[in-house]
């Protein structure tokens, strides 16, 4: 069974509610960085007239979970609903094609390894 | 808004939502229009709460697709169709024909409430000490405005459903009427009741505004509405088993208050003063929410530069008391107004109307063409059967205006002033729209624009730019 990697970018104040989403959904482990970056706004915030010339870089979080692929779908609809508030800044997703995943106490593989 | 910081739940949506529909002229037009056909007007009650029930289920997508935005029904169609047409339904349909049937409804309370508890004082005043509570009620703040509709609504429906049950399983003290149930047995009779039936479900929107204050508002905003829409119709199904039982079909149709005349068939005086008190019930549920209601809508259109920015001011309840305050004041004053002429009060109500339900088909045409521009964007709700309901929505609320009155020479005065009004509203819009706004007046706006607008430094930034007037 093949596993897919998905990362998440959004602001600091979701991450609860995605959270519990995601625990209800059988999600098993993740990590959350905190980071700095931007979107094609370069960072402007939603009420400003004017762009930015140079890209301000906000807060977020990223969030990475590793899931069976044949749940990707489900999961970022998930996401989606989770995250929408409409408003600029509500995050993007990431999926990437895994080719392995390992547990290092037990030498565990692949799905066993989640 | 925190999660935890939400108050409202699902009973409370279901009761804001019956809040502003059971007025006491919906009970003289449900009185009026089963006296007319019989019991089968609960065939025309079902295609019309069916037909309530699309445009519920379209805000209620809007809703899910712009969550968490005050007022909520001014800025759908800012996104979809631009400022003109949100102006001229926002002031048309919500606040002048909100303001106007509301000052009428405390009028007609007032008078029942001098007819069946006279005091020492004026008609008015009945309506002067309502309207003082309710406004200090809702300068508390929503958890308060909900308390208070929470429990009125309870009595009101809970009255509605009892007096109900007393005639349809014959248990009054009055005589039992023998009459046929049905007056009418065509098809067509029926479907031409619709137009009355219509009035008897309008207004289930109102929870929209206060969705934002809903706890798993994703669920319970369509829910709550479609829940109070079915309640109602199932209670004022039971109301005219009940008629039929109590009440000749004759007297009904002719009577200017048929509940009161069904309540003193039913169980006497007592009857008659027990519907007194729905009456008063449905006013205070009809007044308060629309209190609050219009508030919010006012605040969420000062937020967008559509009104004067004054009314986007809030107190330390969280609550914009200068929507409040203005809301009561224009209601109190219309209900002295209308003392002597409330006939031509009515009439302009139905002018009102006709903007109100042209706000219905633009909320419809608003799903169809967000859902064109922003095909993919996540919806917690969505109508189903793609553009089916939203197009059902529109030719029935279509219909419900070419139907606004039976009465040809009526229904088309009632049009004639439709068209000044629109031609003084579009004047109005296109100014404040060019000049105050400075925005294309028939472009609509991107609707994370529309959102943005919900920071107060939005509107700042551009008034201190000069962007903005």
């Amino acid at each position: 069974m093949s596993l897919s990697k998905i990362e998440i970018v959004t602001g600091m104040s979701k991450f609860t509610g995605l959270k519990t989403a995601l625990s209800k959904a059988g999600v098993r482990g993740m990590t959350v960085l905190q980071v700095l970056g931007c979107g094609v706004e370069k960072g402007t915030k939603e009420y400003e007239v004017d762009e930015n010339y140079e890209m301000e870089l906000l807060p977020k979080q990223q969030i990475n979970i590793v899931v069976e692929t044949e749940k990707v779908d489900k999961i970022i609809e998930l996401i989606k609903q989770e995250l929408y508030t409409g408003h600029i800044g509500d995050g993007k997703i990431f999926v990437y094609e895994l080719s392995n995943v390992v547990r290092v106490r037990t030498g565990d593989e692949g799905i066993d390894a989640l | 808004m925190k999660h935890n910081d939400k108050k409202l739940g699902l009973a409370s949506v279901v009761s804001i939502s019956v809040g502003l529909i059971v007025a006491i002229s919906c009970l003289v037009s449900l009185g009026q229009g089963a006296g007319e056909v019989g019991v089968v007007f609960i065939g025309a009650m079902v295609i019309a709460c069916l037909l309530n029930m699309t445009t519920v289920a379209s805000l209620s997508e809007l809703n899910a697709l712009m969550p968490n935005t005050t007022g909520g029904l001014a800025q759908y169609t800012l996104a979809g169709m631009g400022p003109f047409p949100t102006l001229i339904s926002m002031v048309g349909g919500y606040l002048i024909c909100n303001m106007l049937s509301t000052g009428v409804e405390a009028s007609i309370f007032s008078y029942a409430m001098a007819d069946t508890f006279p005091l020492p004082i004026p008609s008015i005043g009945y309506t002067l000490i309502v309207t003082v509570l309710i406004t200090i009620a809702n300068l508390y703040g929503v958890d308060m405005f909900a308390k208070i509709q929470d429990w009125v609504a309870f009595l009101l429906l809970g009255s509605m459903l009892g007096l109900g049950l007393l005639g349809m399983l014959r248990l009054g003290t009055g005589t039992v009427v023998e009459q046929p149930y049905a007056m009418a047995s065509e098809p067509g009779s029926v479907i031409s009741m619709t137009a009355v039936a219509f009035w008897l479900f309008i207004g289930a929107e109102y929870v929209i505004p206060v969705s934002k204050d809903v706890r798993n508002a994703k669920r319970n905003v369509p829910l709550g509405m479609m829940i109070g829409l079915a309640v109602l119709c199932v209670v004022q199904s039971i109301m005219i088993f009940g008629f039929h039982n109590y009440t000749p079909w004759s007297e009904l149709a002719v009577s200017a208050a048929p509940h009161l005349l069904y309540g003193e068939n039913l169980l006497g005086s007592t009857g008659k003063i027990w519907m007194t008190l729905v009456g008063a019930l449905a006013v205070i549920s009809t007044q308060n929410s629309t209190v609050n209601g219009l508030a919010n809508i006012c605040q969420g259109m000062a937020k967008m530069n559509m009104m004067p920015r004054v009314f986007a001011k809030t107190n330390k309840h969280d609550v914009p008391y200068v929507g409040v305050v203005f809301v009561s004041v224009v209601i109190f004053g219309f209900a002295a107004f209308s003392d002597g002429s409330s006939e031509a009060i009515s009439f302009l109500i139905l002018v009102g109307s006709v903007f109100w339900m042209i706000s219905y088909i633009l909320a419809n045409m608003d799903v169809l063409i967000l859902r064109r521009k922003l095909p993919k964007a996540p919806r917690s709700f969505k109508v189903p059967l793609g553009p089916c309901f939203p197009l059902i929505g529109i030719a029935g609320t279509v219909y419900m205006i070419l139907n606004i009155s039976t009465d040809p020479v009526e229904r088309n005065m009632i049009w004639i002033l439709t068209a000044i009004t629109f031609a003084v509203l579009a004047v109005y819009s296109f100014f404040w729209i060019k000049y105050k706004m400075k925005m294309p007046v028939f472009k609509s706006v991107p609707m994370e624009k529309v959102l943005a607008m919900e920071n107060d430094m939005f509107y700042t930034i551009r008034k201190r730019r000069g962007l903005w007037r």
